[in-house]
């Protein structure tokens, strides 16, 4: 009579579509009743009750571990459909530890024998679910049966189940279900083989020896040749796709059912697996391979986006050994890159770029992409990716794939000023790449970095351009460092001199004070002679003019592309000068192949002999006629400009920049110094030495020259040290790292210890002193120093409270950490066995962490698998076929593992006690997978099982 | 395990019925659905029916107002499931004749049987509607 009044699970539904209350508000209320009902006894109403709890939880996305209980009483009442409710329930209710589970153990072994079908099923697929290993410990036998049930619903869900109970409890389960499971692969209802196939698979594809599962193979490929149920093959030739590599014999077999099922088929998921296991196995039957490509090609022309999203990514997975084969489909995939679907086109596009092999492809594909790019009917993120691809195509192997450089370089600058890019650093990069690599493109880089210059809104930077800056610095490094190509200097100044200038980052900023720098000294040099000057350069009678900022000049921060082409600007004297010329080879060639004729004219006299002869007759370096032949004005010009403009930069908050506008001065300075010209000509032609590449390890290849002594000269910085007290610097070097190497193998001696006694000493007596001023944290170990040592000297029982304390102290400090009080304890004679207690947990916590070995627990658990191991593959080896390799017993392969010592002993040149960690080490590794316990035992399959 | 779950979710969004094969907690299962579901609804009907999504790929089809969202393993055969799903619908169809969002609703114990009827343990287990459907036929006749 109660139950008439109940709501049921649709009333629950349609009330809350009809309510005013605002669901949420609701499901409390319906909750609420619920665990009201739930508590009834009255069966129908507690199933009642369950089942709306559930279908709540469900909505709510809250737990419901609460009804756990009431969970195991639905379970267990007689009628089906609360039995279901109960079972549903569990499911939703558990939480991967439900210690009540343990109570539903003869539950489920009474529902697994019942007459009933569905009750039996029922139960199992719960099981699938909530399977703990004492349960499936418990439960075993009870599935066992099942396997036998002559119930077709019954049998299938065993059989599945019996995954879970293998992975459950890895050690048992097997032993007992997995000839059962294999005996179900000759069953007579293609469901429940179905079911048996889809447990291999799982068992195999997750497996890391899946070669133990080899001898399944003959019943597997009868199957395969003779089954017609698409979702059976589509598994089987799965499970072959991981097989097949690990035998040849087998691949060599897989080929024609392979073939014949893809020619077939009509089934498109079948075909698709049935090409990724030919994939995976069978890359030596250019046949099969070409029938691959064929069907490929039907899925990525076909309307439907799923057939073509799948095409391109077996493609892909095709591509690195059959390039012959994924070729002609390229302009397929160059086509995909404009799919509606962003998924697609991801895919086509790895694919594109793999498949890029020649510098026509790369041109072809690159203006794809580009006109892509430009074309702004893709998505931003994409068109990020579209560039991406594009810079890294053309920048593979050093720009291999390059045809044209005054194209790509005009790619670049394009690209540069895609608003939103991201790709701004390695734009940059690669403009400077090209610049140092390729010398012939740099009139053409010099021309667009003018023009990213000059571009007004890229200057602007923000939210619309986050990286151009970086691409910007690339440009104003480019315009200095090759400023003979510059056609328009005074444009170009302008441009590096807008007031934005001082919105991009510091960094970019400082390159490009650097550049006007090296335009406005090019354009001094062009216009008063170049050759002269380099010849003044060698004369050593200079005097310097005394300049306003010296001191500036002198501290110019190492900066990447000045570091060679530059030198001379760091030098404040002559002397230093000259000696940074001698270093600089080609810029005195220079002017020596200029001098002849100049030198004589200008020896012995100040270098402002040249301010008022404009020399320029012989001028081999103003190669460019159009900067050659510029007015001498045109210098003075430009100077003039950059003095109006360089005030922000010089008030920049950037030391850098600030720094260098100071250089920029300095120079200005120089130049209107008639006495002070001759400086401004040796800069100059520090400045024509060209950069280039070098390979980070070229450095580390140059010899050092047979008599240079590179540790003598630094000899005599130690008695200096010594004599100013002044500590070492960080000691390097072959002896060095020898003295370290042996530092590290000895062990922390009490030398060490007592060396800075004296210092920690002096640091307790403080402490002792002023106690009260040391922090929180630092206090404790002295507090317990002193504790001691007032202990130590009163009592003269130091043992007493140190052996409580020791072994906290033994694992977790240095000796540096200890307070001196301790060391000279820990160092005396009087307590060994605190002594031995560290050395000994500490041993056995290096030598664990080292090889985890000398006679610990883990070690002899290792020794016991691996000869357990050893054991059953033995005995596999005697029976089964196909376990294949060379199976040693024991005893050889301890003769073997011997043997691989003495070998290693050889080799080894490291001391005695680091020889003896490593002697375990080969046995280890000389395993060869022998090691590895499998991961189910098949004493059972010994038998040929069709 | 090859189906890691399954998701009815309606075109507002709401998630009309979940399985799981695997445990996750609550917490995972809501941030799991709200990425999943989101990244799927903003999907156009000319795109392909597969997401890849953390280390699942989830494979979905729209019935009406209703997606189905299968999430599996990397490796699954994903146009095995796109028909896995078309046979759920097939027999739900068939059960409920013409099914509906509400029918899914109504009768959500009877959508759940039907599911662990197909699949167990994230593998397929019956596609043969006949099959299906059978025990819950004779459930209606006896309850």
């Amino acid at each position: 009579m109660e139950s008439f009044f109940q709501n049921t699970l649709t009333d629950l539904v349609k009330a809350l579509r009809s309510t005013s209350l605002g669901e949420a508000a609701f499901l409390e209320a319906a909750l609420a009743d619920c665990k009201r009902e739930i508590r009834s006894t009255d069966p129908h109403i507690k199933a009642t009750a369950l089942q709306k709890v559930t279908y709540i939880a469900m909505l709510q996305g809250s737990g419901m571990e609460w009804a756990s209980f009431h969970c195991l009483e639905v379970m267990s009442q007689a009628r089906f459909w609360h039995k279901q409710a109960g079972y549903l329930a569990l499911c939703h209710s558990f939480t991967g530890h439900s210690d009540l589970l343990l109570l539903a153990t003869n539950l489920f072994k009474k529902d697994l024998a019942s007459q009933n079908e569905y009750e039996a099923a029922q139960a199992l697929n719960a099981l699938s679910r909530v399977l703990t290993p004492s349960l499936a410990r418990d439960l075993l036998p009870d599935v066992c049966r099942a396997l036998l049930s002559g119930r077709l619903a019954v049998r299938k869900r065993a059989v599945l189940v019996l995954h879970h109970f293998f992975r459950a409890d890895p050690d048992t389960a097997p032993h007992s279900a997995f000839k059962a499971l294999v005996d179900s692969l000759n069953d007579s209802e293609t469901s429940v083989v179905c079911c048996a196939v889809n447990v291999l698979c799982e068992l195999v594809c997750s497996s890391s020896a899946p070669s133990a599962y080899l001898p399944l193979a003959p019943p597997l490929f009868a199957l395969l040749t003779r089954s017609s149920h698409t979702w059976l093959v589509i598994k089987l030739v799965k499970l072959f796709a991981v097989l097949a590599p690990l035998e040849p014999r087998l691949a060599a077999r897989l080929a024609a059912p392979l073939t014949a099922i893809l020619e077939r088929t009509p089934a498109k998921s079948l075909a698709y697996e049935c090409v990724r296991t030919a994939t995976a196995s069978l890359p030596h039957h250019p046949e099969v391979m070409a029938l691959c490509g064929d069907k490929l090609r039907e899925f990525i022309q076909d309307e439907d986006a799923n057939l073509r999203y799948l095409g391109l990514l077996a493609l892909e997975r095709l591509l690195p050994g059959q390039a012959a084969v994924v070729a002609p489909h390229h302009g397929t995939a160059l086509a995909c890159l404009s799919d509606a679907d962003p998924t697609i086109q991801a895919v086509a596009l790895r694919l594109v770029r793999a498949l890029v092999a020649t510098p026509d492809d790369a041109a072809l594909v690159s203006e794809a992409l580009l006109r892509l790019v430009r074309g702004g009917a893709v998505e931003p993120d994409f068109q990020f990716q579209l560039m991406a691809a594009l810079l890294d195509l053309n920048s593979r192997d050093h720009y291999a794939l390059v045809a044209d450089f005054a194209w790509y370089v005009s790619v670049l600058v394009e690209l540069a000023a895609v608003p939103g890019s991201p790709h701004g650093g390695a734009v940059a990069a690669q403009l400077e790449d090209l610049a140092l690599r390729v010398p012939d493109c740099r009139p053409d880089l010099v021309h667009h970095a003018r023009d990213l210059l000059l571009a007004p809104s890229l200057l602007r930077g923000g939210p619309a351009h986050p990286t151009v800056s970086a691409a910007l610095g690339a440009a104003a490094w480019i315009t200095g460092e090759y400023a003979e190509h510059v056609r328009d200097p005074r444009g170009v100044l302008e441009a590096l001199l807008q007031p934005n200038v001082t919105a991009l980052p510091a960094g970019v900023q400082a390159v490009i004070v650097q550049a006007i720098l090296k335009l406005l000294l090019h354009a001094r040099a062009a216009s008063s002679g170049g050759a002269a000057s380099a010849a003044a350069n060698a004369a050593p009678t200079v005097v310097w003019a005394p300049l306003p900022s010296t001191s500036a000049l002198r501290a110019i921060p190492p900066e990447q592309e000045d570091a060679a082409g530059n030198p001379a600007e760091g030098g404040g004297t002559p002397d230093e000068l000259s000696g940074a010329e001698e270093a600089l080879p080609t810029s005195s060639n220079q002017a020596d192949r200029a001098g002849p004729a100049a030198a004589p004219q200008l020896t012995g006299q100040d270098g402002s002999s040249d301010v008022g002869c404009p020399d320029r007759r012989g001028t081999p370096e103003s190669s460019e006629p159009h900067v050659g032949e510029a007015p001498p004005s045109l210098a003075g010009s430009l100077e003039q400009l950059v003095r109006a403009h360089l005030g922000p930069l010089l008030e920049s908050g950037h030391s850098a920049v600030q720094e260098r506008a100071g250089n920029v001065a300095a120079l200005l300075y120089l130049a209107a110094t008639p006495t002070a010209r001759g400086a401004l000509h040796r800069l100059a032609a520090a400045q024509k030495e060209e950069l280039r590449p070098v390979a980070p390890h070229a450095q580390a290849m140059v010899e050092v020259p047979p008599g240079l002594p590179l540790d003598t000269s630094l000899a005599g910085l130690a008695g200096l040290r010594a004599e100013y007290g002044m500590p070492g610097p960080p000691e390097w070097g072959p002896e060095a790292r020898a003295r370290e190497d042996a530092a590290a193998e000895r062990p922390q001696t009490v030398d060490e210890g007592q060396a800075s006694e004296d210092a920690r000493a002096a640091r307790a007596a403080h402490r002792q002193r002023h106690g009260q001023h040391y922090l929180a944290n630092d206090e404790r170990a002295p507090e317990q120093d002193t504790g001691q040592e007032k202990a130590a000297g009163a009592t003269q029982q130091a043992p007493a409270p140190a052996p409580k304390r020791k072994p906290a102290r033994a694992i977790v400090k240095l000796d540096e950490d200890l307070p001196p009080g301790v060391v000279r304890w820990r160092s005396g004679e009087g307590l060994p066995s605190a002594g031995s207690l560290k050395g000994g947990v500490l041993d056995q916590s290096v030598a664990s962490l080292l090889a985890g070995k000398h006679g610990s627990a883990g070690e002899e658990v290792q020794q016991e698998k691996r000869s357990r191991s050893h054991r059953s593959k033995h005995r596999g080896s005697q029976r089964g076929p196909g376990s294949g390799g060379t199976e040693l017993g024991s005893e050889q392969l301890g003769k073997e593992r011997t043997g691989g010592r003495r070998q290693h002993k050889h080799h080894s040149r490291r001391s005695a006690p680091a020889n003896a960690q490593e002697k375990e080490g080969p046995s280890l590794a000389s395993g060869t997978g022998h090691d590895l316990p499998p991961l189910i035992s098949f004493e059972h399959l010994s038998r040929p099982v069709t | 395990m090859t189906i890691r779950f399954l998701l009815l979710v309606n075109k507002q969004g709401q998630t009309r019925l979940a399985q799981y094969y695997e445990y996750m907690s609550l917490e995972e299962r809501r941030a799991l659905e709200g990425e999943i579901v989101r990244k799927c609804l903003a999907r156009s009907d000319q795109q392909c029916s597969f997401v890849e999504h953390r280390n699942y790929k989830v494979i979905y089809r729209r019935y009406a107002s209703l997606f189905f969202l299968v999430g599996v393993d990397g490796d699954e055969n994903e146009l095995g499931i796109l028909e896995f799903i078309h046979c759920v619908v097939e027999t739900m169809d068939r059960y409920f004749g013409n099914v509906c969002e509400l029918d899914i609703m109504f009768h959500l114990e009877k959508a759940h049987f039907m599911l662990d009827e197909m699949v167990m343990n994230g593998c397929i287990v019956e596609t043969n509607k006949a099959n299906v459907l059978q025990p819950i036929q004779l459930m209606d006749k006896a309850g």
